[in-house]
């Protein structure tokens, strides 16, 4: 390194890229190794969680029909469907809250509508139609096996 | 007094419970706006009978949109249209019954946009 200018990678055993030359300043050094070690955050989780937090700050009666506010039950488990069941290619659902405290994750693209109504934890609808295949739509409830959402999903993501 | 099946039911919709529906190139009410068991909307029919019109069903409620359905298609769901006037809502009426999510895309399905707000 001869102008001083680049990072010197060491031993990242102990927690991660460290350098003895800073290329600016300490502020910039920071806020690279700070965006470095940060666990990668997925695209869908971020707005999810921006939205679940946004519907959590809904006051009562948001709907003007005397909704209640968003059961924190409800926005967890919709965050543990969504890591369960979102691929790298999955489109980013739709997410929209219920009066009665709930939250509804939908996707209206690539000829599916996809609905999971989520209105506590273990305690979920969900509405599955494919316009491609004309069929019948699929109506369900589920509580902990997320098997009926492979195929709709996997429809999602692939086409 | 009873509701026609052709009478209109207007329900607001706030903009958290509209969707960009992409296979239908459209925004679309989501079916989360008709899922309540005791579903509140204004009769159209009693809204003109007071000189009234989707306009009050609005006022007071800036950035909401308006999504109508009609009283028959719920009564083919098996779900009571009841009018339960308020004192400042003579037209208030509840439809009322479980609705599934079957249910509720059904009413989704018919609404019609009376009044879509603009996205902001």
């Amino acid at each position: 390194m001869s102008n001083g200018s680049a990072l010197r990678y060491q031993d990242t055993s102990q927690g991660g890229v460290t350098s003895s030359v800073l290329p600016t300043s300490d502020s910039t050094y920071r806020r690279f190794q700070s965006a470095f070690d940060a666990e990668p955050q997925r695209r869908w989780e971020v707005e999810a969680v921006r939205q679940l937090v946004k519907f959590a700050d809904l006051p009562e009666n948001w709907d003007s029909y005397g909704s209640t506010r968003l059961k924190k039950d409800a926005g967890h488990f919709a965050l543990e469907i969504l890591q369960k069941i979102m691929r790298p290619r999955t489109p980013i659902p739709q997410i929209v809250p219920t009066s009665t405290g709930g939250v509804q994750l939908e996707w209206h693209e690539k000829g599916i509508d996809l609905e999971i109504n989520i209105l506590g934890a273990y305690d979920c609808e969900l509405w599955y139609r494919d316009r491609q295949t004309q069929s019948p739509p699929v109506a369900a409830t589920f509580s902990n096996d997320f098997s009926l959402l492979r195929d709709p999903i996997g429809q999602l993501t692939s086409r | 007094m009873s509701l026609e099946d052709d009478a209109e039911l207007y329900r607001r919709v706030r903009p958290d419970q509209i969707v960009d529906d992409q296979n239908l190139g459209q925004r679309r009410p989501s079916s989360a706006a008709f899922k309540d068991p005791n579903l509140s909307v204004d009769a159209e029919p009693v809204l003109r009978s007071a000189g009234l019109d989707w306009h009050f069903s609005l006022s007071n409620h800036p950035g909401f949109s308006l999504a109508s359905f009609t009283a028959g298609l719920a009564r083919t769901l098996n779900l009571t249209v009841e009018l339960k006037p308020e004192t400042d809502n003579p037209a208030h009426t509840e439809v009322t019954g479980k609705k599934t999510q079957g249910t509720a895309n059904v009413l989704r399905d018919a609404s019609q946009w009376i009044y879509l707000e603009p996205k902001a």
